[in-house]
């Protein structure tokens, strides 16, 4: 059953690979052909040909890196916080805080662009990484309440009543806890930053800032698609992030081994 | 260690404290562009200077366009379709990547890169692999011997949105999948062996144990998956752009038209806050759901 | 207290709102008098006039006071959009390079796919930014930018002279007596491209004249070649699935039985006679004659040149970019160039021109510069660079006459054509959605055609506000 999913999820990736394989001949024969049958490198060299494909990918690298430290030293605390605490609007910012996401990002273009205009940071990978982190604060804070919510008080109570400061007692014992929310929602503000489209677009029109999302799509010209390069263009938008979750995925186990949960 | 008296700061003030840093910085970028809409949306932009008009777009939108009720419809048959079947798969899937423990990291990973691929370029190169006569999908259902005739998978009036909810699914799965893995590795191994032992199959362990413990995840990876469905728009823009025939039009593309084509920004930002009361609307019923459900158990 | 920060957080939310909504007003007034960008610009500085000596003059020379008025505007680099990435677009490069070479400004192009040009240019304009100079213009967003005062007047830059070496559709994007834009380019965008081979395979020696050859060639040219009960090569094919190439398609066939439906007695009327006939005669070809793909419906940009070049079809309609491509790939001995058929035997032949233009952001702080860009791409040489280089049709008429230009492999086509069209108006876009959106259900057969055309009528006259 996991077998048929995947090769569901992975052929059109595999697709995207082959036909940045495949020479303008194959792409455009009769029939659709399943592996290249002449394999070649070429759209692979012509993209980065005239084209800041190593700008784009050290931006890309750059915001998502960013957005994530980001969102790991605001956003776990916060949970943190929001989940064991009990304060006077608690539940309204939360509340607020998912709300404010809601908004279509395509209808908050012009605003955005007003507020970094008057920032200064048009066109700056600074400015990415603030609307990234606007973006993906607020579910990282809110996955992570979740997470924190799952981990017992009783342990949080039993490390007080020994004697720990709070600090010490989220530290030592529920951060640990917690690594797997962290880590998957860590991979989530990652990956979702790397994907971003349309305040990329917008604000960041030179290759000063501009992601390999946007970077991707170089290849609509006015009148077609450059279906090779096109290909090429997306495995190497994709490789970094798959790298990527090679890396990470195994944070979202590694709780399991902290041990604490036992009775 | 001897033990702290009352500090200075008492546990409700450290909790809000804490929380600060975060709500002040979303708070400060959010508050601008919320507000810039909200006064946008009482804006009249067809005439060359922006007038004022109050709640008539709002007005507007709900009693004098059918085209807003028609798209509202297909914009929930997308969400309700691609959420459905991502929710189950992504569920499978996760419990089958929690059950197998060889190359664990392998499969995870396969099962996750979908994900890393930037959103226009995923729905391109489906707009290609769905075309009828030079798509593969085509090519490879044609060689397999399952159909006869190449299906014209973006062109047919009904079936196309489902086509289109499942390349969303595509998308949205590996997300899912992610909350939902985490999710599982806070049930105790001990309950599954002692319910075994008990002599439990694996599908009362799953409604008994797994299922309650996982709510919370659930609902949160169902919750954000249906807020990110109900405005992802570069699906259905990149492939049949509304069509056939505003078959698979929805709010947010309605919204993108009215915005950018037709410059009405006053009635795209009425029609992005409808868009958001209605998210928030959704949200709440799932959060009701799953509280009603707790009560039972 | 959880009630009163809930009211502390819509108190500053509505204060931001009342800050933002003054704040709006006020820009909204004061469009013309606010200091540098959006300031009127004063043409007297250049010596524009007499526009048509420079225009028609085979190397450009820059007007006098030019040179002055762009050192006083301190410009060094001018941030032009283009349409689509500019690997395609060497003759913007080159008429770019001839404008860094004349005035020592360096041009920033950025290049933008159609459907994300608005997205990023309209937070530009709203936001009054000058981080844009130049900007592409076609009938999707022209009249929208004009009616939004985001574009510089340029009367200065023509006058009846200059106008008369200009094919007469440009006359289109005079607005309300004004004009705000030079051409860039005006591609014809119905050329027949066909395969030799296969006409011939099915004993036809030469492109469909008439639209009954048109629909008898598709038939016998639609193929199940393997017998595998699948259609592996079709007669015809057209784009339905875009925003333009829908509404662009019924105009061009209804302007082949004479009429023009973005202009029947000055109203925009899509449901005449001869409309419907078109869009029975297009939703017959695919599903009754079964001639076209069912997935027409589909297909926008590329599809159908990316149909033609793969070799699966017979016969398509595609503006002349097409040329280029098939000259470079498999198919190039193996590819004819026509006329699209008229409707019937002498019919009338008025051919669709799509405008592109070039446009001077109200606010720009380098207004010279980017006026001398645009008077370069206009006139002769950048003309004949579009032309020559890239084979795309454009407005300037002795552009054609250049030697350069008599090399283009398709030109004693394009000689053939008299009559052209080019129409402009405001809520056009609007208008073209609602009528694809009808088209396309008749395509698969929701609705008859004169339902679809009905319908979309109703829908015109309500944007129209007839």
């Amino acid at each position: 059953m996991l077998v048929l999913y995947l090769l569901f999820a992975l052929f059109p990736i595999y697709w995207m690979f082959i036909t940045g394989l495949k020479t303008d001949s194959e792409i455009y024969s009769p029939q659709p052909t399943v592996y290249p049958h002449n394999p070649t490198f070429e759209n692979y060299v012509s993209i980065y040909e005239g084209r800041p494909y190593t700008q784009y990918t050290i931006n890309s690298i750059v915001i998502s890196v960013g957005t994530t430290l980001v969102c790991i030293a605001f956003g776990t605390i916060a949970a943190y916080g929001f989940s064991r605490f009990r304060f006077p609007g608690n539940r309204t910012l939360r509340y607020t805080l998912l709300v404010s996401r809601i908004f279509p990002p395509i209808s908050l273009i012009v605003p955005f662009f007003l507020i970094i205009g008057a920032l200064r940071l048009y066109d700056t990978k600074l400015a990415q990484i603030i609307i990234n982190t606007y973006m993906w604060l607020p579910f990282f804070i809110w996955i992570n309440i979740g997470f924190f919510d799952s981990i017992p008080r009783e342990l949080d109570e039993s490390a007080r009543i020994d004697g720990a400061t709070r600090f010490q007692s989220f530290f030592r014992i529920s951060l640990p806890l917690a690594v797997p929310g962290i880590g998957a929602a860590s991979i989530i503000a990652f990956l979702e930053t790397w994907k971003e489209f349309i305040y990329n677009l917008v604000l960041a029109p030179t290759p000063n800032a501009k992601n390999l999302s946007v970077g991707a799509s170089d290849f609509i010209a006015d009148m077609f698609i450059s279906w090779g390069e096109m290909g090429a263009g997306a495995m190497i938008a994709a490789i970094p992030a798959f790298v990527f979750v090679i890396f990470f995925q195994r944070y979202i186990v590694q709780g399991l081994s902290s041990g604490a949960v036992k009775g | 260690m001897s033990r702290r008296g009352q500090s200075l700061v008492n546990d409700s003030l450290f909790g809000f404290l804490i929380v600060l840093p975060s709500v002040l910085l979303l708070f400060l970028l959010v508050l601008f562009p919320v507000g810039y809409v909200l006064v946008l949306s009482t804006q009249d932009w067809t005439a060359t200077t922006p007038a004022f008009t109050g709640l008539s777009n709002y007005v507007k939108l709900l009693t004098d366009d059918p085209l807003f009720w028609e798209f509202f419809m297909h914009s929930i048959e997308y969400v309700v379709l691609a959420i459905g079947s991502a929710t189950i798969v992504g569920l499978l899937v996760a419990l089958s990547l929690n059950a197998i423990n060889k190359f664990q990291g392998t499969l995870r990973t396969f099962a996750l890169w979908c994900w890393a691929v930037p959103p226009v370029i995923a729905s391109l190169m489906w707009k290609w692999m769905l075309n009828d006569t030079s798509g593969v999908m085509n090519e490879l259902l044609l060689r397999a011997g399952l159909i006869s005739q190449p299906i014209a998978w973006l062109s047919l009036p009904v079936w196309t949105m489902v086509v289109l909810s499942q390349v969303h699914a595509w998308t949205a799965i590996p997300f899912i999948t992610v909350i939902l893995l985490a999710g599982l590795q806070t049930v105790p191994v001990e309950l599954h062996e002692v319910a075994a032992i008990d002599g439990a199959n694996a599908l009362q362990r799953f409604r008994r144990i797994t299922y309650p413990l996982l709510k919370p995840s659930m609902l949160t990876a169902v919750m954000l998956s249906v807020i990110f469905a109900f405005r992802h728009i570069d699906i259905v823009f990149t492939l049949t752009k509304g069509g056939p025939g505003e078959a698979t039009e929805l709010l947010v593309t309605y919204l993108y038209s009215n915005a950018f084509d037709y410059l009405r920004l006053g009635y795209a930002a009425a029609l992005s806050v409808i868009m958001v009361i209605v998210s928030v609307l959704i949200v709440m019923l799932l959060i009701n759901v799953v509280r009603a459900e707790r009560v039972e158990y | 207290m959880g009630k009163r920060l809930t009211l502390v957080v819509l108190i500053v939310l509505a204060a931001s709102m009342l800050a933002f909504g003054s704040g709006q007003k006020a820009a909204g007034e004061d469009g013309a008098s606010a200091a540098a960008p959006g300031q009127a610009y004063d043409q007297t500085k250049v010596a524009w006039s007499p526009n048509v000596d420079r225009v028609i003059a085979k190397e450009y020379k820059l007007p006098e006071g030019a040179e002055e008025a762009i050192a006083a505007e301190g410009t060094e680099k001018i941030i032009v959009y283009n349409w689509g990435d500019l690997s395609w677009d060497p003759a913007t490069l080159l008429n770019g390079s001839l404008f860094t070479r004349l005035t020592n400004v360096q041009v920033q192009f950025v290049g933008t796919p159609d459907e994300q040009m608005t997205p990023k240019l309209q937070p530009l304009f709203i936001a009054k930014s000058d981080a844009v100079d130049v900007v592409p213009l076609d009938e999707t967003n022209y009249a929208n930018y004009v009616h939004r005062g985001w574009l510089e007047q340029v009367d200065f830059l023509w006058d009846a002279e200059t106008m008369a070496e200009y094919h007469t559709g440009l006359k289109s994007t005079v607005i309300d007596g004004h004009y705000y834009s030079v051409p860039q380019v005006g591609r014809i965008i119905d050329i027949l491209y066909y395969r030799p081979s296969m006409l011939k395979a099915a004993g036809f020696d030469g492109p469909p004249e008439t639209w009954d050859e048109l629909l008898r060639i598709a038939k016998a040219t639609t193929v199940d070649k393997n017998g595998d009960g699948s259609i592996d090569q079709w007669g015809f094919a057209f784009k339905a699935g875009g925003v333009l190439d829908g509404a662009q398609l019924i105009k061009a066939a209804s302007l082949l039985l004479g009429v023009n439906p973005d202009d029947v007695n000055g109203k925009v009327k899509f449901n005449t006679p001869e409309s419907i006939q078109v869009v029975q005669m297009f939703a017959d070809m695919r599903n009754r004659d079964k001639v076209v793909p069912p997935g027409v419906t589909a297909y926008q940009h590329g599809d159908v040149a990316d149909f033609f070049l793969s070799g699966n079809v017979a016969m398509v309609i595609d503006p002349t970019y097409l040329y280029a491509r098939c000259v470079e790939s498999d198919i190039s001995n193996d590819f004819g160039v026509a006329l699209q058929p008229a409707a019937r035997p002498g019919g009338p032949m008025t051919q669709i021109q799509h405008w592109n233009g070039w446009g001077l952001s109200k606010f720009s702080r380098n207004k010279t510069a980017g006026l001398i860009f645009m008077d370069i791409y206009r006139s002769y040489r950048g003309q004949v660079n579009e032309f020559a280089i890239e084979n795309n049709e454009v407005f300037l008429k002795r552009a054609y006459e250049d030697p350069q230009s008599k090399l283009v492999g398709y030109s004693d086509v394009l000689a053939k054509i008299n009559d052209t069209v080019v129409d402009i108006y405001l809520g056009q876009g609007e208008v073209y959605k609602a009528v694809i959106a009808e088209f396309q259900k008749a395509l698969v057969g929701q609705k008859s055609a004169k339902e679809a055309m009905d319908d979309a009528q109703t829908r015109i006259d309500k944007i129209m506000k007839y």
